[in-house]
C-alpha cells in the first residue's frame, strides 16, 4: 500500500468476541487507509464488521470484544502513532479532540437527563479549557481596565487563572457545586454558551439559544443529530468517524443531514470515515470506498471505480442487486456466514459464482490490482 | 404536560385509592364473628347477658355500605377505636401518635445509612461485575436478607449487652429518661438525638444515639440487599447504554463515565425505590421494636398482636395504608422531577 | 392433527425456551454462590423425608404434635423452664419441655408445607388474575391493578396479621337451602390463608407485566392471525415464556414466605400451641429472651437453634433465586 499523506491506516486488524456460543472471529485481519481531506465510505451488510471497525480505531469495542492484533496508524502533531500500542491517558485526550465519532440513533447516543448545553460543554471543557479559561479571563482583565469591573473581579480572575493552570484542581471542582460560588463562573459560563451558539449556527439549528437548554428527548431525530455532529466536531477534530448516523432518520431528514455534512467537509476539508450499507449515500458522499463482507475488506478504490469498474464478485453482486425499474430484481443468493466458525479459505466462497477450488483452502490477499484499486480475491493474482 | 398537572392529576388518583384503602382494612374486620365483635362495646356485665341487644343497638347487622358509612365516618373525625391492649385503654389514634417520634428517630437515621450505602455498593458490584468486590457484596447482603430480623437482634444485643456494656436496648437509659420527662426539658421535636441538643444536654443526645445503633444496624442488614440489587441492575442497564459509549469516546475518564453519566440515568429507579422502602420498613420495625423494647408504633403493633387487640391493629394497619399511599405518591412526583423526560413528556 | 403434529408444534412453541432453559443452567452451574444454594435446599430436603428416622414420632399420635420430655415413656414433664441440651434431647427443650431437636426437625417439613403451599396458591391466583389483567388490557386491567395495588399498600406483616386475628375459625362457605358447607381452620392454615392473602399481589404484577411483553411478540401475532383462540394462546404461547420470572419470584419468595411465618411466630402468631413448626419453636422462646448483662446466653438454645434453621433454609433459596435471577438479566439484555 502506498502511503502518501495517509491521515489513518488500518492494517491486519483482527477482532475477536468471546461470547457463550463461541469465539466470534468478527474482523479477519481488515485492511484500509484515508487520506487527509477525503470521505471514506465503508459499505457491507448487517453483520460484516463495518461498525467493529470503526470502534477499533478509538479502542471503544466494548466487551467481549477483544482486539487481538494488527495496527492501527493515525497521524497526529508528532507523527504517526499506533493506538492500539498507546496508553489510556494518551488515547482520552484524543478522543474527543483529534478523532471524534459520532453513532446511529442520536437520541439513544445523548444522555437523557442532561441538556444540550451540559453536553456539548461537556466535551469544551475537556479539551479547549485553556482556550477558554483564557478568553474569560481576558475579558476579565478588558472589564477591570476599563473600569467596568466589580467587586468580585480580582476573585474571577484568581479562579480562573487557577482553573487554567490546574484544571483537575479539587479546590475548584468542589467550590463550582456551592451555588453562590458558581456565580464567580458567570464568564466562563458566557464564553462557552457562545461558542455553543456558534457550533449550533454551524449545523443549521434555526434557534441554538432554546436548543441549547433542552433536553434530547424534546428534540427531533434530524435536530440531535445535529446536537451530536456540533458535538464531534465541537474541538475541531481531524478526523471523523460516523457509524451509519442517518440510518434511523426520516428519508428527508437523511437528506438534510447529508447536506449538512457535505457543507462541513467543503468548509472545513474534514477527512471522514463513512459507515453505512446505503450505497446511494456513498455514492454521494465519499471519494473512495472499502466494501467489507463477513469481516473483511474485499475492494477497496474510488468510488466512481467502484461502481463502474468492480472487480470483486461480491461488489457485482451488491451493485447488481440495486432494485431499478424495469429490472428484474436480483438478489445474492445464500446468507452470511456465521464467524462463530467462518469457513475456511475466502469467506464469500459459499455464494460466489467464481469460486474454484483454490477460494475454499487459502484465504486471498487485498492486493493492487489496478492504480489505487485493490481487490482481495484469487481471481486477480497480483505481487504484494 | 407541565409537573404541576401531572402532580395534581397524581393527586386525584390518591382518592380512590385512600378509599380502597380504607374499604379493605373495614372488610378485614367485618370478617370477625359478630357476636365477637359486639364485644368491643360491651362495657358492663349487663351488656353481656345481652349481646344481641348490644348487637342491634350498635347496628353491628346491618349491610355493608351502611357499617361503612359510619365506620369511615369515625374514621374521618379521628376515631380509630378503643385499645384495650397496649394503648391500656385508650384511643388508638392516641396511642399511635404518641409512639410515631420514635419511630421517626429510628426511620431517620436508618434510611439515609440503607439508601446512601445501598446505592454505593450496588455501583461498585455493578462496575466491578462478576470480580470479587461484586461477590462479596451479593454474598454479603443475601445474607442479610436471609437473616430473621428477630434473631439478628437478640445475637447482637446478646453480644453487645449482653457480653459488651455498649449498646442498651430501649430508648433511653434511666437517667437519661427522668430528666426528660422532667420540666427542666423541653420536648421540642419528640426526637431525643435533636431535642438533646436543643436543650443543651449533649449526653441526652449521645445517650439516644446509643440506643439507636443496634436497631439501625439490624434494619440496614435486612433491607440493604434490596437497594443493592436494584442499584447493581439498574447501573448495569445503564452502562450498556448508547450515550455512554459516546461518553467515552469525548475522551472522559472511566471515573467520570460511571459517576457522571451511568449513576445519574441508574438512580432514578433505585430514587423511587427508596421512597417505597422507607414506607415498607413498617414490616421490619415491628419485630426489631420489639426485640429493643424501642417504644415505637412498630412495637405497638407487635403487642396488639399478641394481645389480640383487634381495633388496634387494624387502626396501625390503616394508618401504614395511607402513609404508604402518601409515600407512593410523593416518590411519583420525585420521579417526575428528576427525569425530565416524564415531566415533559 | 396427529399426536406427532401436536407434539411437534409444541416442541416449536417453547423451543426457546428450553433452549433459554439450559443457557441458564449452564450459568448457574458457573456461580458458586448458586451451588451453595442449591446444597442447602437439598439438604432441607433431605432432612424433611428423614423427619420420621431422625425424631421418631410416637405411634398412634399426630407426628407434627411435638413430644415433651418424657412423653415417650409416659411421664410427660410440664416444667415450664427450659433445659439445655443433655443426652437424648441434643437441643434441649423449651418452655413446656418440648423436645427442640423434635420441633426442629418436624419443622423442616412444615416449613416446606407452608412455603410450597402459599407460594403455589399464590401463584395461581397471580396468574389467573394477572394474565387476563395483561392480555385484555383496557378496563379490566385498571381495575385489576387498582386492587392489587391496593393490597400492596400495606406492609405485608401487618395485613397478614390483621387477616389471622379476625379470622374466624369456622367458615360457613356457602348455604344453599337447607345445605351449608362450614369448614372448620387450624390455627397453622390461618397463617396460610393470611399469607396467601398478602402474597398473591406481587406475582400478579410480574406476570402482567411479562404477559403484556409477550404480547406484541412476533409468535403471538402469527398465532393469532392463524386463528388461535385466546385461551390457547395463553396456555401454549404466551405462559411457557413466562415461566422463568415465575421461577425467580418462586424461588425467592419460599425464603420470604418462612421468614413472615417465623417473624408471625415471634409475635405469637402461628401454628397452634406444641406444633411442629419453627416459628412456633420461636414463640415459646419469646419469654426466655433474657439478656443480662454478663450473663447474656443463658437460654441459647431456645431462640438460637431454631433461628439457624430458619437462617440456613431461607439463606438457600435466596442463592437459588438469586442466582437465577442474575442470569435472567442479562439475558434479557443479550436479546
Amino acid at each position: 500500500m502506498i502511503a502518501v499523506k495517509n491521515l489513518l491506516s488500518i492494517e491486519d486488524l483482527v477482532v475477536r468476541f468471546y461470547t457463550y456460543e463461541g469465539v466470534v472471529e468478527a474482523l479477519d485481519g481488515v485492511n484500509l487507509n484515508l487520506r487527509e481531506g477525503e470521505t471514506l465510505g465503508v459499505v457491507g451488510e448487517t453483520g460484516c464488521g463495518k461498525s467493529v471497525t470503526s470502534l477499533s480505531v478509538l479502542l471503544l469495542v466494548p466487551p467481549p470484544g477483544v482486539i487481538e492484533r494488527g495496527k492501527v496508524r493515525f497521524v497526529d502533531e508528532s507523527g504517526a502513532v499506533n493506538l492500539l500500542e498507546q496508553d489510556e491517558a494518551y488515547l482520552r485526550s484524543m478522543r474527543g479532540r483529534d478523532i471524534s465519532m459520532i453513532f446511529q440513533e442520536p437520541r439513544a447516543f445523548l444522555n437523557p437527563v442532561y441538556t444540550v448545553k451540559d453536553q456539548i460543554s461537556e466535551v469544551l471543557m475537556l479539551h479547549r479549557r485553556e482556550e477558554l479559561c483564557q478568553r474569560a479571563l481576558q475579558a476579565i482583565e478588558r472589564d477591570m481596565e476599563s473600569g467596568k469591573a466589580n467587586v468580585f473581579a480580582p476573585l474571577e480572575k484568581a479562579f480562573f487563572t487557577t482553573m487554567f493552570n490546574d484544571p483537575e484542581s479539587d479546590l475548584v471542582g468542589f467550590l463550582l457545586k456551592i451555588p453562590i460560588v458558581r456565580r464567580l463562573n458567570r464568564r466562563l459560563d458566557k464564553e462557552i454558551r457562545g461558542e455553543i451558539v456558534r457550533l449550533l449556527k454551524e449545523m443549521g439549528m434555526p434557534d441554538p439559544e432554546r436548543i441549547m437548554n433542552m433536553y434530547p428527548h424534546e428534540l427531533s431525530g434530524g435536530m440531535a443529530q445535529r446536537v451530536v455532529i456540533a458535538m464531534a466536531l465541537a474541538c475541531g477534530p481531524k478526523l471523523l468517524i460516523a457509524d451509519e448516523p442517518t440510518t434511523n432518520l426520516d428519508v428527508t431528514v437523511q437528506l438534510q443531514i447529508l447536506n449538512l455534512v457535505r457543507e462541513l467537509k467543503q468548509k472545513f476539508k474534514s477527512s471522514i470515515v463513512y459507515v453505512t450499507h446505503d450505497l446511494g449515500v456513498v455514492a454521494e458522499l465519499c471519494e473512495r470506498v472499502a466494501v467489507m463482507y463477513a469481516g473483511n475488506v474485499v475492494e477497496l478504490a474510488n468510488v466512481m471505480e467502484i461502481f463502474k469498474k468492480p472487480l470483486h464478485p461480491y461488489t457485482r453482486a451488491l451493485l447488481e442487486s440495486i432494485p431499478r425499474p424495469g429490472h428484474e430484481f436480483k438478489s445474492i443468493e445464500g446468507t452470511v456466514p456465521s464467524l462463530i466458525n467462518p469457513p475456511k479459505g475466502c469467506r464469500f466462497n459459499d455464494r460466489c459464482s467464481n469460486a474454484v477450488e483454490k477460494c475454499l483452502r487459502e484465504k486471498p490477499r487485498l492486493v493492487e490490482v489496478e492504480k489505487e484499486h485493490f481487490v482481495q480475491c484469487h481471481l486477480y493474482p497480483g505481487g504484494s | 404536560m407541565g409537573l404541576a398537572a401531572y402532580i395534581i392529576r397524581r393527586l386525584l388518583l390518591v382518592v380512590p385509592t385512600l378509599i380502597g384503602v380504607s374499604l379493605l382494612v373495614f372488610a378485614v374486620s367485618q370478617m370477625v364473628d359478630v357476636n365477637i365483635r359486639a364485644m368491643l362495646y360491651v362495657t358492663n356485665e349487663k351488656m353481656l347477658d345481652r349481646i344481641d341487644w348490644v348487637i342491634s343497638k350498635y347496628g353491628l347487622n346491618d349491610p355493608f355500605y351502611l357499617q361503612y358509612g359510619r365506620w369511615l365516618g369515625e374514621v374521618l373525625k379521628g376515631n380509630l377505636g378503643w385499645s384495650k391492649g397496649p394503648g391500656a385503654n385508650s384511643p388508638v389514634w392516641e396511642a399511635l401518635i404518641t409512639r410515631i417520634p420514635a419511630t421517626f428517630e429510628i426511620t431517620l437515621f436508618s434510611a439515609p445509612v440503607i439508601i446512601l450505602l445501598g446505592i454505593y455498593l450496588g455501583v461498585q458490584s455493578a462496575v466491578h461485575r462478576d470480580k470479587i468486590i461484586d461477590h462479596i457484596t451479593r454474598t454479603v447482603s443475601i445474607i442479610g436478607w436471609s437473616l430473621p430480623s428477630f434473631w439478628l437482634g437478640i445475637l447482637l444485643l446478646s453480644v453487645f449487652f449482653g457480653l459488651l456494656p455498649w449498646f442498651p436496648p430501649r430508648r433511653l437509659g434511666s437517667a437519661a429518661e427522668t430528666f426528660v420527662n422532667s420540666r427542666n426539658f423541653v420536648k421540642y421535636t419528640g426526637l431525643y438525638t435533636i431535642d438533646g441538643l436543643l436543650n443543651g444536654k449533649a449526653w441526652i443526645s449521645i445517650d439516644a444515639l446509643r440506643h439507636l445503633v443496634l436497631p439501625i444496624i439490624v434494619l440496614t442488614t435486612i433491607q440493604i440487599a434490596l437497594i443493592v440489587r436494584v442499584m447493581r441492575s439498574s447501573m448495569l442497564e445503564a452502562l450498556g447504554k448508547g450515550y455512554i459509549v459516546t461518553a467515552k469516546a469525548k475522551g472522559l475518564s472511566k471515573d467520570k463515565v460511571i459517576n457522571k453519566h451511568a449513576r445519574r440515568n441508574a438512580l432514578i429507579p433505585v430514587i423511587t425505590l427508596s421512597g417505597l422502602l422507607v414506607a415498607g420498613m413498617m414490616n421490619g420495625l415491628v419485630i426489631t421494636e420489639t426485640v429493643f423494647a424501642f417504644p415505637g408504633i412498630g412495637n405497638f403493633a407487635a403487642q396488639a398482636a399478641i394481645q389480640v387487640d383487634l381495633p388496634a391493629v387494624l387502626g396501625f394497619a390503616l394508618f401504614s395504608g395511607i402513609i404508604f399511599v402518601f409515600a407512593n405518591l410523593f416518590v411519583d412526583i420525585l420521579y417526575a422531577y428528576i427525569d425530565p423526560r416524564i415531566r415533559l413528556g | 392433527m396427529s399426536i406427532r403434529n401436536r407434539l411437534g408444534e409444541f416442541r416449536k412453541s417453547v423451543g426457546p425456551a428450553i433452549s433459554e432453559f439450559r443457557f441458564i443452567l449452564h450459568r448457574v452451574k458457573q456461580s458458586p454462590l448458586s451451588i451453595f444454594g442449591s446444597a442447602i435446599v437439598v439438604f432441607f430436603i433431605v432432612l424433611a423425608l428423614l423427619a420420621p428416622i431422625l425424631a421418631p414420632p410416637m405411634p398412634g399420635r399426630d407426628p407434627y404434635m411435638v413430644l415433651r420430655r418424657g412423653e415417650k415413656e409416659g411421664d410427660p414433664d410440664y416444667n415450664q423452664t427450659p433445659q439445655p441440651p443433655v443426652e437424648g434431647y441434643p437441643f434441649g427443650t423449651t418452655q413446656g419441655q418440648y423436645d427442640l431437636w423434635y420441633g426442629c426437625i418436624w419443622g423442616t417439613q412444615t416449613a416446606f408445607r407452608v412455603g410450597i403451599y402459599v407460594v403455589v396458591v399464590s401463584l395461581i391466583i397471580g396468574i389467573a388474575i394477572g394474565a387476563l389483567a395483561g392480555y385484555y388490557g383496557g378496563v379490566l386491567d385498571e381495575l385489576m391493578m387498582r386492587f392489587t395495588d391496593i393490597v400492596l399498600a400495606f406492609p405485608g406483616l401487618l395485613l397478614a396479621m390483621a387477616f389471622f386475628l379476625a379470622m374466624p375459625t369456622r367458615f360457613t362457605l356457602f348455604t344453599l337451602g337447607g345445605l351449608n358447607l362450614t369448614v372448620n381452620v387450624t390455627a397453622l392454615d390461618k397463617v396460610l390463608i393470611a399469607l396467601i392473602i398478602v402474597g398473591w399481589p406481587s406475582y400478579t404484577r410480574v406476570i402482567r407485566g411479562e404477559i403484556m411483553r409477550i404480547k406484541t411478540e412476533d409468535y403471538v401475532e402469527a398465532a393469532k392471525a392463524s386463528g388461535c383462540s385466546d385461551f390457547r394462546l395463553m396456555i401454549r404461547h404466551v405462559l411457557p415464556n413466562t415461566v422463568f420470572p415465575i421461577l425467580i419470584m418462586a424461588s425467592l419468595d419460599i425464603g420470604a414466605i418462612v421468614l413472615t411465618a417465623a417473624a408471625l411466630g415471634f409475635l405469637g402468631i402461628g401454628a397452634q400451641a406444641g406444633y411442629a413448626d419453627w416459628g412456633q419453636m420461636i414463640a415459646l422462646s419469646r419469654n426466655w429472651i433474657v439478656i443480662e448483662p454478663g450473663n447474656p446466653f443463658k437460654y441459647w438454645w431456645v431462640y438460637n437453634i431454631p433461628g439457624v434453621f430458619i437462617f440456613t433454609f431461607v439463606l438457600g433459596w435466596n442463592l437459588l433465586g438469586d442466582a437465577f435471577r442474575d442470569v435472567l438479566d442479562p439475558m434479557i439484555r443479550r436479546k
